[in-house]
């Protein structure tokens, strides 16, 4: 049978070795917490630290109480748990100042109350009472360091994993972004005429997944209005057609105050300001952004909210600005190609009318010319008479077209000048509708002036070639036997010459291009008839009347008949003389 | 019996150089201008062959010719489209036309033409 002091330094051995097993498992345990670990689990591991911690205080006092309960000293076992439980909290300093103010204490009151001599302090008893606060106070510190080992790691874990989670954050935002503005833009530098709506359509797609929303449009504006391109709308959401008007409607309002920002309105209280008061919207936020290329208003992009999506943040304004600006430059590089098509498409067409203008006189004269070689012998005078007549008038048609080459030529140039002189406007007029009657036998042209003489100084033939141009058309795109009216108006300070017919006509769109050069009907492109003359007649008038400070313009409805105005100042005269006007 | 060519154009000058031409040559030359009435025209003048130009002010040569060559009652007929367009050949092709003819062209050239079909 062992001593008693055999027994203790027995248990202190034992709970040592248990203590540093313990501790081995839970650095184990330390080492395998990783950064994969969820927060959850993290979060689980505090919960197990406590656990722990109270499995400690269960597994030694157990012991203890296991130990002692045989023996009269069982009454360290609470100084013992004491003092465990301060080293613990405190820390070894704490733990052995306490041990050092409990041991005395413990020997002179509990264990030798009634007497006490210095060979005591050294008895079995005070011994056993030393070792078992000390294991006390060690056991305390070492389960106090491991949990602070385990307690550190976990929070260098936690602190770990936010970090790199809102890095992480952080970097998908941007990423998304900047994806969707590489996909963005790759779409607008490809972009042509045709591509433009598949373009916005891109752009709505990516601006739709940045912001989350369900309903989504792109448009541009025209004659005020906006008019959608591209309208992604979630299946579930789909407007019906008065709702759609009347947000179009907003939108059209919204744009035409010609802000610069987008806006976020309140579809409520924006449909009360169109009048239309009793319309239900599936949402009730839109945010609008204007589509602006050099200070040009050209469309806009909205975004309406939805039960997921109650509010627009300012991040998410920011990036439908970013993607406004996509479209802005998608519209106006379509702009530009159409453009550079419709000159390349003016270009070909320009060579062919005027290689086909040009060799239908020569077919004239061609053909005259060998008749008269192989028939000279047996040809009559008649014939001889209507073939060089022919062949001159051909030839002049020709110096006709190539004069008119020339002008356009030089107006391109800058060399087109004038030769001015006193002359009436209503003399040359007069004399016009002459020359007209004669060449257009079956038309009415008929001729009013307000004024007796009408007196300018001017190029009278620069004049003359506007009213022979405005004329001859009037009979071209007329019937025969309809009536043409030239006249002559007075305003204070201006003439103003008209040409009326009641001819074809011309539409809006026409209108807006007829005084460009190469200009041919819509009509006569399509089916490559009624092409007269190289397209170059009325814009060579019309810059003839700039050129005299003047203006030419045209009314016009299809079907009804067109008459085209020319205003000159009645002053058309410069006292020192200047070379042009 | 002579063989009567249908001669459509717009220029005065072209019809009637082409129309002293062909019938110097033996042909009865019938002229229409601009394609106008083109149905009852070829209806009542049955024509061997026609020659027709392309760009006219108030027609387009090649619509008649495929309105022409759609018809049961005129489809035999050859057409020779004319123009002083730089792809007469692809017109003409298109249109269905039996031949073509380029402007400026010559008396030979038009003798030729017309003599493959009348």
């Amino acid at each position: 049978m062992p001593n008693m002091l055999q027994a203790n330094i027995l248990i202190f051995i034992s709970i040592g070795l248990l203590a540093f097993l313990y501790g081995l498992f839970q650095q184990s345990f330390i080492k395998r917490l990783q950064l994969q670990d969820s927060i959850s689990r993290l979060k689980s591991v505090r919960l197990y630290i406590v656990l722990l911690i109270t499995f400690d205080a269960f597994l030694i006092t157990t012991w203890y109480v296991n130990t002692y309960v045989t023996h009269l000293t069982y009454l360290m076992f609470p100084f013992t748990l004491l003092l465990l439980t301060i080293s613990i909290i405190f820390g070894m300093r704490i733990g052995l100042a306490s041990f050092v103010l409990t041991a005395p204490f413990i020997i002179f009151f509990l264990i030798y109350p009634y007497g006490f001599s210095q060979a005591e302090l050294f008895s079995e008893q005070s011994i056993t009472t030393y070792l078992s606060l000390l294991s006390g106070v060690l056991t305390g510190t070492s389960i106090r360091a491991y949990h602070r080992l385990l307690g550190n790691r976990v929070d260098e874990l936690q602190n770990l994993y936010w970090q790199t989670r809102s890095k992480l954050a952080l970097t998908t935002g941007e990423q998304e972004i900047l994806q969707a503005i590489d996909k963005a833009s790759l779409a607008v530098a490809s972009v042509e005429k045709q591509s433009l709506d598949n373009t916005l359509a891109i752009i709505a797609n990516e601006v739709k997944q940045l912001l989350g929303v369900f309903h989504i449009g792109i448009g541009l504006m025209q004659d005020g209005q906006f008019v959608p391109h591209v309208v992604i709308q979630d299946p579930k959401l789909l407007q019906n057609n008065t709702q759609n008007t009347i947000l179009y409607d907003i939108i059209s309002r919204i744009l035409s105050t010609n802000r610069i920002n987008p806006i976020v309105v309140d579809i409520k209280r924006a449909s009360q300001l169109v009048g239309t008061k009793k319309m239900v919207f599936l949402f009730d936020k839109i945010l609008v952004a204007p589509i602006f290329a050099n200070n040009n208003l050209l469309g806009g992009i909205f975004v309406t909210n939805h039960k997921e999506k109650i509010t627009f943040s300012a991040n998410d304004i920011k990036k439908i600005s970013l993607f406004a600006a996509h479209g802005a430059l998608a519209i106006s590089n379509a702009a530009r190609h159409e453009e550079l098509e419709m000159l390349i498409k003016m270009r070909d067409q320009f060579a062919s009318v005027a290689s086909h203008e040009l060799k239908t006189p020569l077919s004239a004269i061609k053909l005259y010319t060998q008749l008269l070689q192989n028939k000279l012998s047996s040809i009559t005078d008649v014939y001889i008479e209507k073939a060089l007549s022919t062949i001159n008038q051909e030839a002049n048609k020709l110096t006709t077209l190539i004069n008119t080459l020339l002008d356009f030529s030089r107006l391109q140039t800058g060399k087109f000048e004038l030769d001015k002189q006193r002359f009436s406007l209503v003399e040359i007029c007069k004399h016009n509708i002459a020359v007209m009657q004669v060449i257009y036998p079956n038309h009415r042209f008929e001729f009013h002036s307000s004024v007796q003489s009408a007196p300018v100084v001017a190029d009278r033939i620069r004049l003359e070639q506007v009213i022979t141009n405005l004329l001859g058309n009037a009979a071209r795109y007329s019937e025969p036997g309809t009536t043409i009216t030239l006249s002559i108006k007075k305003s204070p300070d201006r003439y103003v010459i008209s040409v009326n017919d009641r001819g074809i006509g011309m539409d809006q769109q026409e209108k807006a291009h007829i005084f460009e050069p190469f200009f041919q009907t819509e009509h006569s492109m399509k089916s490559k008839k009624a092409i007269q003359g190289m397209g170059l007649g009325l814009y060579i008038s019309s810059e003839i009347v700039k050129k005299h400070r003047g203006r030419l313009w045209v009314e016009s409805e299809k079907g009804v008949g067109s008459t085209f105005y020319v205003s000159l100042p009645t002053k058309l005269y410069r006292p020192h003389g200047a070379e042009s006007f | 019996m002579q063989p009567t060519v249908l001669v459509i154009d717009d220029d005065q000058s072209i019809l009637e150089v082409v129309k002293i031409i062909l019938e110097d040559t033996g042909y009865h030359v019938v002229t229409n201008t601009n394609g106008i009435n083109i149905d009852s025209v070829v209806t009542t003048c049955n024509p061997c062959v026609i020659l027709m130009d392309i760009w006219m002010a108030k027609n387009s040569g090649e619509a008649l010719a495929k309105h022409l060559k759609s018809q049961p009652s005129t489809k035999n007929i050859p057409i020779i489209l004319v123009s002083a367009n730089n792809d007469t050949a692809i017109i003409a092709k298109k249109a269905g036309a039996d031949d073509f003819l380029n402007k400026p062209f010559d008396i030979a050239d038009l003798l030729s033409k017309v003599q493959k079909y009348a």
